[in-house]
């Protein structure tokens, strides 16, 4: 496991560099200029160049990439030209957003992945109805089901609310930024209730897609292994089908679901960005979505460092998640 | 000033904007919000939103944009203000009961309005005068301009505060009254506050000033609030608490707008939206007056249009009515004079440029082909200026050019100022004045050093007569200079567009809490219910 851990810690020092590195060349190509979008049409000539000067994009390129990927190191990622904070304080504010946005949303389509899988290996009814529900709402375009959700379930049934993660106004600052669990832990269940309208909506449009791919290579598995030997033994000790899938096969099978899982995290937090706009969810994906027209490029690689470290770490979770499933698997 | 990037999801946003328009006749309670569409909320607590976050600080030294004037303007003060509830700039007085003029232009004597208190309880005088000019010059942001021409602020006592200038300037009276104006802080707070940035760190989300509201929270991109301050030297505002969250999604926010769970929209209701809003009279549509206007910006260095007369006969092929009808149909007219409206009375600065399509067809009929190709920009972030790019493509097209319409990131366009590289042959942008003064609108639309003079044009004459009209504050003299920038053929002021705000019938005063030269934005303590 140590070697695995290695291995990945590598991995994002050479990805973060990277990632860094192609962003530096970006700016240094693009004709966008951030310090005349901050300042507006009547900064004077000085006052633009005392700016520039100020946040540093007078240097020589390369004396920026290394005092930047040196910053990002001891966790300065640099200050945001939009908001003027540091992009780390950014970041920590508006991270949790998206956190529980995603970790909610992979909740769902781990649920509805399983549900699906189950229900169409063992031929329930419910499969013919939630099949191609599953399906085409795994074919619609994140954002459209999104803005399908908000016109049907807030402006004409009036069950949910449309956008943002709270409709209170003395919600608990934290300790950890999930609205949900902070409220748990403060034992705040009208907020809590509160949170979870709210995320029901955007969490199952980014789910819905995920879910059906978690479902169809889980199924895949679940068929093959039903016709194993030991399944076939199961059976002929009178076991039920659903508790020889539960028992015995699932957990055989469940590596390649994790894998099917780690890869739809990675394409669910694409999800989030554009979701996030559609209902007003203030997480990274609205922090990068404002930063790019004004070119605020500090902003714009923290994001992007941030998801990159992210992805590595998640695929590291599930691989390590693979292994207690299966304990063939040696990491 | 331009418009404020507000949105890049606004593609995204017309997409659903069709489906919005269906339900914007169904305005029904509930909603999950906090008042019906039909009744006052009790709480006297007024919600609105904001489309997209300000984008900066409410740091009145800093903030240079659109829609977060809400927060500089409510929670600030500055000596002079200008008029409510009319379309003719009035200066006013605000924290300066009067106010004297020397002759030349130069000295500017105040006296102050007294028993006014900061929200920090300290009380106004004259050092906040100093103290707050002080550290505009200090931050040196974008509206530092306005006091880089000072040469003193003293301070002969408590309640008199006299600025003189190192030359005369006949446009300050209008930027000590303008939204972006210097505005009185506190000192005390200044300097307890001060850090290493002259408090740009707490005024992210606190405020020093002397505003009938003060900001009690700011989770920026997420929500903003605003609250009723006890001990607010004018009238006491009706609304206690006003709850501004961000709304990242046009079409959300008029759904929220639709069910009542907002009391109003202020600011950038698509053209989609607007037909649909002036239809329903279930709510209270108002087209108010501002100074926004539509220009049009032509390259003189590129291909045919470095020809002057190229440039006008392009100008004048355009058929600028039509652009009005299809894009701004319900807010806004045709523009007829060079300035946007408001800023001068109508007999002035006429701009001159009858439709005619025969000139340009001639030139483009003997033109070599390269030369036919063009491209015509606009600011991506402005979903109508695309419409008016498209149309120009298309009137420019059924005379033999070939245009591509291309859209450009607010920074790129910013920064054609510093670089013209890459600048299209055409451009098409919204923007206001800072000030209702001529000259911040012709000095940067049209001096060589300009901030707005995107595509770098500019006439020796025209410049002389700008320095000149500084001076004397002629609207003759301003005339004059509107006239030698227009005769360049490099500037088309298309349309006046008017601040369009939709609201519940139950929200009063919304026209009497508008100031013309405030864009999408009300003196919230002028509403009521």
């Amino acid at each position: 496991m140590s070697a695995l851990l290695a291995k990945r810690l590598g991995a994002i020092v050479m990805i973060s560099i990277a990632l860094a590195g192609v962003l530096f060349y970006l700016q240094k190509i693009s004709p966008l200029d951030p310090v005349h979008a901050r300042l507006g049409g009547q900064a004077s000539a000085s006052a633009v160049a005392a700016e520039r000067h100020r946040l540093g994009l007078d240097r020589p390129e390369f004396t920026q990439f290394v005092d930047y990927v040196r910053g990002a190191v001891h966790g300065d990622l640099g200050d945001s030209y939009r908001t003027r904070r540091p992009v780390s304080t950014d970041l920590r504010a508006y991270l949790p957003a998206t956190a529980e946005l995603a970790l909610s949303g992979l909740l769902i389509a781990m649920v509805l992945g399983v549900l699906l899988a189950f229900a169409t290996t063992l031929r329930w009814k419910a499969s013919s109805v939630l099949r191609p529900v599953l399906l085409l709402g795994a074919s619609t375009p994140t954002f459209l089901l999104g803005i399908a959700g908000i016109l049907l379930f807030y402006s004409k049934l009036h069950w949910l609310p449309a956008t943002g993660r709270s409709s209170l106004a003395d919600v608990p600052g934290g300790p950890t930024g999930l609205i949900t669990v902070d409220a748990l832990l403060h034992g705040r269940f009208d907020v809590f209730w509160d949170a979870v309208q709210h995320l029901i909506m955007p969490a199952t449009a980014i789910a819905l897609g995920p879910a059906v791919a978690i479902a169809r290579v889980l199924r895949s598995s679940l068929v093959s292994d039903q016709r194993s030997d030991y399944a076939r033994t199961a059976r002929a000790k009178g076991l039920s089908e659903p508790a020889i899938l539960i028992k015995h096969v699932l957990r055989n099978c469940v590596g390649a679901a994790l894998s099917m899982t780690g890869l739809q995290v990675g394409l669910m937090f694409a999800g989030v960005l554009v979701i996030e706009q559609v209902f007003s969810w203030p997480g990274i994906g609205q922090y990068v979505a404002q930063s790019i027209p004004v070119a605020d490029f500090p902003a714009i690689s923290g994001v992007t460092l941030l998801l990159g470290v992210g992805y590595v770490v998640i695929n590291t979770v599930v691989d390590l998640l693979q292994a207690v499933a299966d304990p063939r698997i040696k990491v | 000033m331009t418009r404020a990037t507000t949105t890049s999801y606004k593609a995204l946003a017309a997409l659903s904007v069709g489906a919005v328009a269906l339900t914007a006749c169904s305005s029904s309670s509930g909603g999950g919000g906090a008042a019906s569409g039909s009744k006052a909320p009790l709480d006297k607590v007024l919600h609105l939103s904001f489309l997209q976050d300000p984008g900066q600080p409410p740091d009145p030294d800093i903030y240079y944009a659109g829609e977060g004037l809400i927060l500089t303007t409510n929670t600030y003060e500055g000596l002079l203000t200008y008029k409510t509830g009319t379309a003719t700039p009035t200066i006013e007085p605000a924290l300066a009961t009067k106010y004297t003029v020397s002759a030349d232009s130069k000295t500017f004597t105040f006296t102050l309005r007294p028993n006014v208190k900061f929200h920090d309880g300290t009380p106004f005088t004259s050092a906040a005068v100093k103290a707050s000019f002080d550290r505009r010059s200090a931050v040196n942001q974008g509206p530092a301009y306005m006091v880089s021409d000072v040469a003193s602020v003293t301070t002969p006592d408590p309640l008199t505060a006299v600025i003189t200038l190192k030359h005369s300037n006949s446009a300050f009276l209008t930027y000590l009254a303008c939204a972006y104006g210097p505005k009185m802080m506190s000192p005390t707070g200044l300097a307890s506050n001060k850090g290493k940035d002259n408090d740009q760190t707490y005024l992210t989300t606190h405020d020093l000033g002397t505003g009938a509201y003060t900001l009690t929270e700011a989770q920026v991109g997420s929500k903003y609030q605003l609250k009723a301050f006890d001990g607010y030297w004018g009238a006491k505002p009706y609304w206690q608490t006003v709850e501004l969250p961000v709304v990242t999604d046009s079409s959300s926010q008029q759904l929220q707008f639709n069910s009542g769970s907002l009391a109003a929209i202020l600011h950038d209701i698509p053209s989609s939206a607007v037909a649909s809003y002036l239809a329903n009279k279930k709510v209270s549509s108002y087209t108010l007056p501002s100074m926004i206007s539509e220009y049009f910006y032509v390259n003189p260095s590129r291909g045919l249009l470095k020809e002057q007369t190229n440039r006008t006969a392009l100008l004048k092929a355009l058929d600028v009515d039509a652009i009005v009808k299809q894009t701004y149909f319900g807010r806004g007219t045709k523009a007829e004079q060079v300035y946007p409206a408001n800023v001068m009375p109508a007999k002035y600065a006429k701009q001159e440029i009858p439709k005619d399509t025969a000139p340009l067809k001639a030139i483009v009929s003997a033109a070599p082909a390269a030369d036919k190709a063009m491209v015509v920009g606009y600011d991506s972030s402005q979903p109508d200026s695309q419409i008016v790019a498209n149309l120009v493509s298309a009137q420019l097209g059924a005379l033999g050019l070939t245009v591509k319409v291309q859209s450009f990131p607010t920074s790129e366009v910013f920064g054609w100022v510093g670089n013209p590289k890459g600048a299209p042959d055409m451009l098409a942008t919204p923007g206001w004045p800072d000030s209702p003064s001529p000259y911040t609108w012709g000095h940067i639309s049209f001096d060589a050093d300009g901030g707005l003079n995107y595509l770098h044009c500019s006439s020796p004459q025209a410049t002389a007569l700008y320095a000149k009209a500084l001076q004397s504050g002629s609207p003759d003299d301003y005339s004059a200079a509107a006239a030698a920038a227009s005769a360049t053929g490099c500037w088309d002021n298309m349309v006046n567009i008017t601040d369009f705000m939709v609201a519940q019938p139950w929200l009063k005063g919304v026209e009497n809490a508008h100031t013309v030269s405030n864009p999408n934005t009300l003196i919230l303590a002028k509403l009521s219910a």
